[in-house]
Parts: structure tokens; C-alpha cells; sequence
């Protein structure tokens, strides 16, 4: 050590061989290191990690334990279709289906045709990708609960009808309820139908039968019921029926339905004097109780015969409105009860989006490695689909006005997370552009052009969006007065996109002032002209530059579109309204139906986020250094 | 004096100034500037700063507008005329003092981009020059990167093969070497030597007074918007008339 000079003396010159590095300090390097370094680092950050871990356990644990226990998500199951795609037409989902597949498998194809991805954007992506456009597939696939009503000792059950089409297979089965089953701490979990009469409405006697049988007023153990159940067809004629009878009380009707139409369950008390029996059915459709259907049920199957359902005699329908259900609350239940109708409700929709995005990618990649021509006309083709998307989708889901394969859905039955979607998409399309030009505008010479462009830009950003959208609402109508029906979803689209215009336009301005002056006087001085300064200059360092504030403007017009509630459209979040205060048996169930669709917006929020930090890191917005 | 300035090759007058004035706002930055540059011929500005030697040769590819007198190039006068303007860019070259490169686009890109879209080359071809003149220029293996990741000598060659690849008649040089450390002023004079070599008609503004001994045809000394004094380098720097000259002289070298 005696060769070290001291360099604080005059002199110093510094020894030929460098020092070998060393390696840091244990402590500093590591998972330890790091949390030394970012929750440890000091006496405050020590008490701070450890108040904010609690409070956010805290939080945690109790809206988990809310979720899993208390939380009914039966609303979710059996309203999905109206979360999805509203009151849209649903013998017409196979267009909204059609759209999410070919969306996806243009996803799955540009990714592997254009991105630059790892692994993990990848795997973000999909789930991002599915979960945004997989979900609204299950709508069309709801498998109908089942359905029970109980048949009480002491008056005989009104006739339960349903409508069913041929081939359908249905099933009817008579279960005693025993004691255990009504004291059973965790009772079975069960549909109701619940019908608005008095006596027959099985949600009320179950209940009083729980009471009395806890309290040991009713002796559940006599069963001497003893009934014929029948399953009839639209005449009135019998297809199948079994009697129950007190010592052989278990049976089942097996069918499959002969002919589209109305069927009655119908049963005819022989005789009885205690005990209650649960009358279950398999396999029935149940009828959508949103506007409209019952008019077209009407008219598809006519008026409820009265062969099944005898004048004055007060029916039964198995409509969604009539649904009830109740179950005991566990983990294991709320996995069966509650997860399970719902994963079964989507599960299929979710491979079959996989799979197509997958197919999607795969087809890109065996494209990507052939010869650079066909990679160059295939990639066209795409990017022509994009393009194309749009407008093709616009059609497929409006339909077209006298075809008979497309039969005009109207907008204003469209509803839930396809509404949402339709509205940001057209908005973001529309809006980029649009608000690219004014930026242009104002960014030019031509003074009449850059101050019309800014007054745009100043009155629409100083209004709140709700008053562009009455407005949108209120005078589109005269400025298109060749068709004086504009309907409420364009007009909602043209005032989405104005106000989002607006705002891009000044985000697109901060980025043309940070444009050097140097770089269009280099491509003047190149002899290029003002259009393709602009076009191959000055705008791509300029969007690429303002790249997260769009995505975020973006993220946010996203979540603006719930303001279209204001002309009484239902998108995701208004459709919540309409769920569980338009139907009576869901009052009281708000906090999940907003949990589950705050969860949607999040999702969708984040992936856009997602996608637009993975832009600047990777793709055309990567910086060049 | 020697063979680097070969007076007896040079062809017709390209550049002409007549009575060139300039304002900005209430400023006078370019007074009755006469001058005539001719083909093949390399002229360097020189003067002190904010005497708009900058300004004046922002006019000759109109950068920059000039409110009276006429400026001629190639036979063309510079008037508002669109199509005028786009002709004589064409037919300019131009470096500047910071580069000015397009950061979003490669090097190659970046000299392809105008040989595509202005003289509507195809891009096999644009590319085939854009790699040639990069070669001359000392850099063919930085033709992928970005500029970003150049170093300013580098990023200077691409400048000035970047102006080379539109077949320039006329090359302006504003201050190229000013924005660059000591090590890298050199190979991108021996750039410009070599240029000046070949026959290009040049407007250099430039402080580099070797570069000027070695390869300029004529001086140009500017002072205060006005012309103090035009000469060959040995009339120059030997035997300065103008007082204003004889001082910048005295302080530079
Ligand atoms: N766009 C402009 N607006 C107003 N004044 C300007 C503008 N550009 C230049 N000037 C002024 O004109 C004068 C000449 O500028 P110019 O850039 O031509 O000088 P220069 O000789 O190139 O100086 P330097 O050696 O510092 O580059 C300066 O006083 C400058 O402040
Ligand atoms: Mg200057």
C-alpha cells in the first residue's frame, strides 16, 4: 500500500495498471438491496411502507371478502348479454360475433406481421385482446338456469309455460324437500321462479317452509304428497308425464320438444296432505323480459294458448323478470353458484377468440418468413382490412335497409360494452385526423384558416363535454336536415368526435412547436414542399412526440362516453341503471354490477395505456438515439 | 498562386446579387449587397458575428426573403413565384451549422428522402447514391443508424452527402464546422477541400481561415449588413485594404 500517492499532494500520477472493479457491497445489491433502498431506506419511509401495506390489505382483504361472500354476481351472469350488447337485437349477435372474430384475427396477424414483441407484451396483449372483445360472444350463449317452483300441500301450483323450439331437450324433475334441506346450514342453491301472485310464489313459501321447519313448526318428514306432472305441447296434449307419488316421489320427465311453440309443466294434485315438493326444470329457454321481445315472442309463437294456461287461471312464465335466485354463501358455493354460470356463460366465446387470434398470428408469422412479396401483399391486405373495419363494421351492425340478410338493427337498441365500443372506436378514428388538420390549421401561415381553426379549438375546449353532446343532440338535426332522423348514436358520435378533435389538436400543436425550425428549413432547402415537409417531416417527429398524450386523451374519451346516458342511450355503465332499477328482482344489487363494469373500464383503460407505453418503447414511437 | 485556385477554369456567373436589401422589422441586416459568384468558383464569407453573412446566404436559396434588389441564380430570379423557388432549391445545396438532420430517419433515409419525393428517383437507385456518396464522404458503414447516434463529424457528412445526393449545381455552407470539437473540424473540411477539388460552386460561411488560404477563389469580408471588402486569399490576408478588415484580421488569426 506504500506505492498509493497521495492525491492531495501537488503532484499525482496515477499508477499504469487500473484497479480491478469490485463488486458492490452485499447489502446494496439483490431483492435485499432493493428493499433497503426503495421501502426501507429511512425511519418515515420504513413507517410509511408500513401504513400504506395496511391500508391497502386493509382495503384488499375486505372488498375480497365482500366479493366472495356476499356479493350476488348472478346479476352479472344472467344480464350479461344487456352488459355486453344492450337490447340489440339477439337473433342478430352473430354480426357482433362475427365483427369481435374478424377483429381479432386481424389483431392476431398484425402482431405477428408488424410488432417488434417480447414474450410478456404478448402475452399482455392477448388477455388485453380477449378480454376485451371475447366477453360480448358469451351473450348469445347464456345456458338458461334451471328453474323451480314448489309445489305446497295445501293448493295446487298455476301452470308454468315456456316457449321452446324443436329438438330441444327438456327436462322436468320432482324433488322432496327434506328437513335437512331446509335446515342445512348452506341450503342448495336454487333458481325461483317468483311470480307476482300471491299464493304461488315459491320465494315466499320457501322461506316460511326454512322458518317453520327451523323452528320446529313443520314436520317435513311426513311426505305424503302425491301429484302427476305433465309436460304439454301448444293443443294441449300431453307429450310425457310420471306420477309422484309418496313412496316413489323422485321422478323425471325426459324430452325433447316435437315442434317450435308453447309448452306448459302442469301439476295436478291427486290428493295431499303434508310436505312440499321442488318441481325442477333443465334446458328451458327463459324469456328475455327487455322491450320488445314480448311483442316479437308474440308474434313469432302467438298469444299463450289456452289449452296450457286456461282462462282466468294465472300462469307462470319463465321470464328473466321472474328469476330469483339465493344460495348460502362460502367459498366453495360462490365458486359453483356464482363463478361457474359465468365462466360456463363465457368459456366458449373465450377459445374460440384464442383460437382465432392465435390462428390470426400464426398465419402472420408463416407470412413474415416467405419471401419479402408475399409479406408486401399480404401486409396490404391487411392494412386495407383496417381500414375497411370500420365502416364494414358500421354496416354489420346497423344492417342495411330493406336487405334481408342484414335487417336494420336500430342504434338506439344498442347498448352496454358494444355501445361503449362502437362510440370510441368511431371517435378515435374520426377524432385523430380531425384533430391533426386543426392542429395544421393552426399551426399555419394562412391566417384565416389558423384563426377559424382556433376559435373551434378554444369554444370546444372551454364547454364541458355534456353540453357538446346536447348539442350534438339538439342541432345536428338542422345542419343535416336532408335526413332530419339522424339517429341518436350518430349524433352522440359526431359530438364525441369534435370535442376529442379539439383536444388532439392542442396536443398535436405542443408537438409541432417542439419541432425544430432547423428541421423544415433542411427540408425546404432539399427543395421539398410544404405538404411533404409537413407530411414526412414535421408531423411524424411531432405525433411521435405527443404519442401518451393522445393514448391518454384517447383512454379518457374511452371513459367519456358514459355521458351519452344524457340522451338516453345505455352504454356500459347507463345499462347498469336500466338492469337493476328496471327490473324489479335486482333492485338493491348496484355495487356489483358497478364493481364488475368499473372492473371492464379499468381493464380496457389499462390495456390502452398498456399498448401506448409499448408504442413509445417499441414501435414507431421508439426514440432514435 | 498556386494550383488549388484555378481561376482560368471558372465558367459563367451562377449567383448574382444586385443591390440585395434586407430588413427585419425595422432592421436593416443586408445593405446594397452587389456581388456574382461564378461557376466552379469557391467563395468564402467571412465577418464578424450578427454581420449577416448568414442571412445573405439564406436569401440565395430564399430561407429567408429580401425586400429589394434582385437576386439571380442559375439564370433564375428568386421572386415569390412557387415553382421559381422550388427550381432554384432544386438546384441548391445546403449545409447548416447544426446539422439539421432528420432524427426520425435513418441516415440513408435521410439522404433518399428528397431524391425520392423531389427528383422522384426510384429507391434502388436513390439508394445506390445515397451509399456512393456516403463512401465519399467516409462513412458507408453508418448508413443503418440513426443520426442520433452519430457523432457530430459523422452527423456533418451526412449533412453535406445528404445536399450532394440532389445533384446540386450550388452548394452553401453555413458555419459547418462551428457547432463541432476540434478533432472532428477536420474531416469534415477534408470533405469540403475535396468537393471544392471536384468543381462544386461554393458559399462558404466559415471561420476557418486555413480552409479559406487553402481552397477559396475569393474572400468575401462582411461587417454590419454591408460588403467591406471582396479579394483573393493573398490580396486578403497579405494586403488587406479596409481598416474593419485589417482589425478582424488582426483578431482572428
Ligand atoms: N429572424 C430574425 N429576426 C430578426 N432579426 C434577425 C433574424 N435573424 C437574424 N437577425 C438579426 O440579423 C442580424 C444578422 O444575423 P445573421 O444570422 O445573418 O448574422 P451572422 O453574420 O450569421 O452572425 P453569426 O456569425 O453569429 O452567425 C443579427 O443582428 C441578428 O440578430
Ligand atoms: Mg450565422
Amino acid at each position: 500500500m506504500s506505492d498509493i500517492l497521495r492525491q492531495d499532494e501537488l503532484v499525482y500520477v496515477a499508477p499504469t495498471e487500473a484497479p480491478p472493479p469490485r463488486r458492490p457491497p452485499a447489502l446494496m445489491v439483490g431483492p435485499l438491496g432493493w428493499l433497503r433502498a426503495n421501502l426501507f431506506s429511512s425511519r418515515t419511509n420504513t413507517l410509511l411502507t408500513i401504513i400504506t401495506l395496511l391500508i391497502v390489505g386493509w382495503l384488499l382483504v375486505s372488498t375480497g371478502l365482500w366479493a366472495l361472500r356476499d356479493a350476488e354476481w348472478t346479476v352479472i351472469t344472467s344480464n350479461l348479454r344487456l352488459l355486453l350488447v344492450g337490447q340489440y337485437e339477439p337473433s342478430q349477435l352473430w354480426r357482433v360475433n362475427l365483427l369481435a372474430l374478424a377483429l381479432l384475427f386481424l389483431c392476431g396477424i398484425s402482431i405477428s406481421l408488424w410488432a417488434k414483441v417480447t414474450r410478456a407484451v404478448l402475452l399482455t396483449l392477448i388477455v388485453v385482446v380477449l378480454v376485451m372483445i371475447v366477453i360480448p360472444l358469451g351473450a348469445g350463449q347464456l345456458p338458461p338456469p334451471s328453474i323451480r317452483f314448489i309445489v305446497p300441500p295445501d293448493s295446487e301450483p298455476a301452470p308454468l309455460v315456456f316457449v321452446g323450439n324443436a329438438g330441444e331437450p327438456v327436462s322436468v324433475l320432482v324433488e322432496p324437500i327434506s328437513s335437512a334441506d331446509a335446515t342445512a346450514a348452506s341450503p342448495v342453491f336454487v333458481g325461483f321462479i317468483e311470480n307476482t301472485a300471491g299464493l304461488s310464489n315459491s320465494r315466499s313459501i320457501w322461506n316460511d317452509v326454512k322458518a317453520k321447519a327451523a323452528s320446529g313448526a313443520l314436520d317435513l318428514s311426513q311426505y305424503d304428497l302425491a301429484f302427476t306432472i305433465k309436460l304439454v305441447d301448444t293443443a294441449g296434449e300431453t307429450i310425457a308425464s310420471a306420477e309422484a307419488t309418496p313412496e316413489n316421489p323422485r321422478v323425471r320427465l325426459d324430452a325433447a320438444l316435437p315442434a317450435d311453440g308453447w309448452y306448459g309443466v302442469i301439476a295436478e294434485k291427486t290428493d295431499g296432505s303434508a310436505g312440499y315438493a321442488w318441481v325442477r326444470l333443465d334446458g328451458v329457454q327463459t324469456f328475455t323480459t327487455q322491450s320488445g321481445d314480448e311483442a316479437e315472442r308474440i308474434e313469432r309463437y302467438g298469444l299463450i294458448p289456452d289449452t296450457i294456461c286456461p282462462v282466468g287461471v294465472r300462469c307462470r312464465q319463465v321470464a328473466e323478470r321472474d328469476l330469483r335466485f339465493e344460495g348460502s354463501r362460502n367459498l366453495a358455493t360462490y365458486l359453483s353458484v356464482q363463478l361457474v354460470p359465468f365462466l360456463n356463460a363465457v368459456i366458449l366465446p373465450v377459445i374460440v377468440g384464442a383460437l382465432i387470434a392465435l390462428g390470426g398470428s400464426w398465419l402472420g408469422y408463416e407470412v413474415k418468413r416467405r419471401n419479402s412479396v408475399v409479406k408486401k401483399t399480404v401486409s396490404r391486405w391487411v392494412v386495407l382490412a383496417w381500414v375497411a373495419l370500420l365502416p364494414v363494421s358500421w354496416f354489420v351492425l346497423r344492417g342495411i335497409e330493406g336487405a334481408a340478410t342484414l335487417p336494420v338493427v336500430p342504434t338506439a337498441t344498442w347498448g352496454g360494452l358494444l355501445l361503449t365500443l362502437v362510440l370510441t372506436a368511431v371517435a378515435i378514428v374520426l377524432s385523430f385526423p380531425l384533430g391533426v388538420l386543426l392542429a395544421l390549421g393552426r399551426w399555419s401561415n394562412l391566417s384565416v384558416v389558423s384563426g377559424a381553426c382556433t376559435l373551434f379549438i378554444e369554444v370546444v375546449r372551454g364547454v364541458p363535454l355534456i353540453t357538446i353532446l346536447f348539442f350534438a343532440k339538439l342541432v345536428v338535426p338542422f345542419f343535416l336536415s336532408a335526413s332530419a332522423d339522424v339517429d341518436q348514436v350518430i349524433r352522440m358520435m359526431i359530438g364525441l368526435t369534435l370535442f376529442t378533435a379539439a383536444y388532439i389538436a392542442e396536443i398535436v400543436r405542443g408537438g409541432l412547436q417542439i419541432v425544430p425550425h432547423g428541421q423544415i428549413e433542411a427540408a425546404h432547402a432539399l427543395g421539398l414542399n410544404a405538404l411533404y415537409t409537413t407530411r414526412l417531416i414535421v408531423l411524424p417527429q411531432a405525433l411521435r412526440a405527443v404519442i401518451p398524450a393522445i393514448m391518454s386523451q384517447f383512454v379518457s374519451l374511452f371513459k367519456d362516453t358514459t355521458l351519452v346516458s344524457v340522451v338516453g342511450l345505455f352504454e356500459l355503465l347507463g345499462i347498469i341503471d336500466f338492469i337493476v332499477n328496471g327490473q324489479q328482482q335486482y333492485r338493491g344489487l348496484q355495487r356489483e354490477a358497478y364493481l364488475f363494469v368499473g372492473v371492464i373500464y379499468f381493464v380496457i383503460s389499462f390495456g390502452m395505456s398498456t399498448v401506448s407505453r409499448w408504442i413509445e418503447a417499441t414501435g414507431v414511437g421508439a426514440a432514435r438515439r | 498562386m498556386n494550383e488549388q485556385h484555378p481561376q482560368h477554369f471558372l465558367g459563367d456567373t451562377i449567383i448574382e446579387c444586385r443591390n440585395v436589401n434586407k430588413w427585419f422589422g425595422e432592421f436593416h441586416v443586408l445593405k446594397d449587397i452587389n456581388m456574382k459568384v461564378r461557376e466552379r468558383e469557391v467563395v468564402v464569407i467571412c465577418g464578424p458575428s450578427g454581420s449577416g453573412k448568414s442571412t445573405l446566404i439564406r436569401c440565395i436559396n430564399r430561407l429567408e426573403q429580401h425586400q429589394e434588389g434582385q437576386i439571380i441564380v442559375d439564370g433564375i430570379e428568386l421572386t415569390n413565384d412557387v415553382s421559381n423557388i422550388s427550381a432554384i432549391r432544386r438546384e441548391i445545396g445546403m449545409v447548416f451549422q447544426q446539422f439539421n438532420l432528420f432524427p426520425h430517419l435513418t441516415v440513408l433515409e435521410n439522404i433518399t428522402l428528397a431524391q425520392r419525393y423531389v427528383r422522384q428517383r426510384p429507391r434502388v437507385q436513390a439508394e445506390e447514391i445515397a451509399l456512393s456518396l456516403l463512401e465519399r464522404v467516409g462513412i458507408p458503414e453508418q448508413a443503418r443508424k440513426y443520426p442520433g447516434q452519430l457523432s457530430g463529424g459523422q452527423q456533418q457528412r451526412v449533412a453535406i452527402a445528404r445536399a450532394l445526393a440532389m445533384n446540386p449545381k450550388i452548394m452553401l455552407f453555413d458555419e459547418p464546422t462551428s457547432a463541432l470539437d476540434p478533432e472532428m473540424i477536420k474531416e469534415v473540411l477534408d470533405v469540403m477541400k475535396e468537393l471544392a477539388r471536384s468543381g462544386m460552386t461554393m458559399l462558404c460561411v466559415t471561420h476557418e481561415m486555413g480552409f479559406a488560404r487553402e481552397v477559396a477563389d475569393r474572400i468575401i469580408f462582411m461587417d454590419s449588413g454591408r460588403i467591406v471588402e471582396i479579394g483573393t486569399p493573398e490580396h486578403f490576408f497579405v494586403n488587406p485594404r479596409h481598416d474593419r478588415t485589417k482589425l478582424f484580421l488582426s483578431q482572428i488569426l
